[in-house]
């Protein structure tokens, strides 16, 4: 489990009433990517920015960054304005399926933008093997990145993000082409990274991942925040709902009990119940012991971050279908 | 100046693995042995046809070469997203474009000199040899070369490489005829304001044209060569702050 960041001083991405229309197509179409986004990043946390595809989390990041202009609102990243070139030798990014310059070799790409922040050629050489080192992609630093796999590009590319040690790190979809392992391992350096002081905001839809490294999330869909809360908040608080398991000693019981409760789970010698709240089930106990069901399991329901996503969502992002960005 | 120079030097390795940039070659160097050829099947002065054609292979594939890598330089880094990560690096836009204006060139002269090479090799074997008028008329196609490639990043700072050619190659044969275009047009009223207007909006490639001069060896005037020089590097210098000013403009979307 995730320690809890206790240090939070200042914010260090500050979004505000964000708003950005794109204009697609011949007919100009109006396709509005972010309606109104605000929350802030704080200090040494991990931040999960999670939504389904084309909900607005990579026009948001990309405004961050001063990529895009923002039609209106605020946006400002360690203090600065969005589009000045104040923070840019303290933020590392990596955008979503990143294609570098295919004749360089792993190695020179990262000494390049290490280079390109700031760092003399001998610094920036030290840099880079360290980087590559901490992304486990040493032993192909030598090779041109032609012919890297996507998972070794989406490596260099975190290697690239993180040479110049950055204060804040913005990932776009880091996890994208990752095997198990390779997400395992990118999963654990967020975590070292966050715990030598550095802040990181990244996007995703891979919840495991999320559930694993973030302190806090902001679930966003249609170019609107619809929540941002605390891991922990959400892992570890209830949502009311609880759970009654029972040991049935016969099929002719357990037919009985389900024919009272439609809704109830079965298997050979058990049962199981969803109350909507505690008092709801202990109303419904003594009917039950008095079946001659044993009470083997009482149990608040947790809420997982999946249940939240897909109940922030309105059931799932497939029923309300969004065109991708432009 | 560092940032520059890091950006011009990337610029310069990558121009070096286009595929186009050794299609080009190849076709210059095709050019030069077509000279060769024809000097063979003409009576007399086989050198002035070796310039002659030698000149304008090379000036050919100069311009075709810096204007179609010129289109892609820019619209490639955005579409791989390597330019993403660039602006969040401590560069402006303007210094990126002329990073990578410096690198092309870089790329340009390298192939010019490579070209030279093979000119005077052709003309040696014709028994001719290189004139001071050659060498001046080589330097301003590069300047030349500077104008096609400023055209070709301004067009890829704003649309994709098969329109930015299209568009490009329009522009090049206007650049190339806006002095002819002028001389023809001077007695019609409507069609000759155009073409002044027109003349004054693109650069005149007729300018920097000095092939003339070294295939008949005539004299070339340091001022009219100096001032012609600074007339194509002014205008590739527009360019280069044109296609930054349209890059500051372009969202990274």
């Amino acid at each position: 489990m995730v320690n809890t960041v206790t240090e939070k001083t200042t914010s260090v991405v500050e979004v505000s009433d964000f708003r950005k229309t794109f204009y697609v197509g011949l007919r100009r179409r109006p396709f509005v990517a972010a309606d109104g986004i605000s929350f802030r990043v704080e200090r040494g946390e991990i931040f999960g920015f999670l939504g389904p595809n084309g909900s607005g989390k990579t026009t948001t990041i990309k405004a961050v960054l001063g990529l895009i202009r923002p039609d209106s609102g605020e946006l400002k990243l360690l203090g600065e304005p969005a589009r000045s070139k104040g923070w840019r030798k303290r933020v590392g990014y990596l955008p979503e399926h990143p294609s570098f310059y295919e004749f360089l070799t792993g190695f020179e790409l990262v000494v390049w933008f290490s280079r390109l922040a700031g760092a003399s050629r001998h610094e920036a050489e030290q840099q880079a093997r360290r980087a590559l080192d901490r992304v486990s992609l040493s032993y192909a630093a030598e090779r041109r990145l032609r012919s890297y796999s996507k998972g070794m590009l989406q490596r260099a590319g975190l290697a690239q993000a993180i040479v110049a040690s950055p204060e804040l790190l913005i990932l776009d979809e880091p996890m994208t082409g990752l095997d198990p392992i390779g997400r395992r391992d990118v999963r654990e350096l967020l975590l070292e990274l966050r715990d030598e002081g550095r802040t990181i905001l990244y996007s995703t839809h891979i919840l495991p991942d999320v559930e694993m490294t973030c302190d806090r999330v902001a679930i966003i869909d249609h170019g609107k925040v619809q929540r941002v809360a605390a891991l922990d908040e959400i892992l570890h608080g209830s949502d009311g709902r609880v759970t009654v398991r029972l040991g049935v000693g016969s099929p002719e019981q357990i037919q009985e009990l389900k024919t009272e409760f439609p809704k109830a789970q079965s298997g050979p010698g058990w049962l199981e119940l969803e109350f909507g709240d505690g008092d709801e089930a202990r109303r419904s106990l003594p009917r039950l012991q008095s079946s001659g069901a044993i009470l083997l399991a009482f149990e608040t329901h947790r809420e997982a971050l999946e249940d939240l996503f897909i109940r922030t969502l309105g059931g799932s992002s497939g029923a309300t279908p969004r065109e991708e960005n432009p | 100046m560092k940032v520059i120079y890091l950006i011009a030097i990337n610029s310069f390795r990558q121009t070096l693995r286009e595929r186009l940039f050794y299609n080009v070659i190849l076709f210059g160097v095709g050019l030069l042995m077509l000279a060769l050829v024809v000097s063979d099947l003409t009576f007399g002065f086989p050198d002035r046809v070796v310039r002659s054609i030698g000149h304008s292979a090379i000036v050919l594939a100069m311009d075709l070469m810096a204007l179609l890598l010129g289109v892609t330089a820019v619209y490639q880094e955005i579409d791989r997203k390597s330019l993403f990560v660039l602006l969040t690096r401590p560069l402006s836009r303007a210094q990126y474009v002329s990073g990578k204006f410096i690198g092309l060139m870089g790329a340009l002269a390298l192939v010019l000199v490579g070209l030279v090479v093979i000119f005077v090799l052709v003309l040696t074997v014709v028994r001719g040899h290189v004139t001071g008028a050659d060498i001046l008329a080589f330097g301003a196609a590069l300047v030349e070369a500077s104008i096609l490639a400023g055209v070709g990043l301004v067009l890829s700072a704003f649309t994709t490489p098969t329109l930015g050619a299209g568009m490009g190659l329009g522009a090049w044969i206007a650049m190339a005829s806006t002095d002819n275009m002028v001389e023809l047009t001077r007695d019609q009223p409507v069609l000759g304001e155009v073409s002044k207007w027109i003349s004054w909006i693109l650069p005149s490639l007729a300018r920097l044209d000095f092939r003339e001069a070294a295939v008949h060896q005539f004299s070339i005037s340091a001022s009219g060569y100096g001032l012609a020089l600074a007339y194509g590097a002014t205008q590739a210098l527009l360019l280069v702050g044109l296609a930054a000013f349209i890059l500051e403009r372009r969202e990274m979307v």
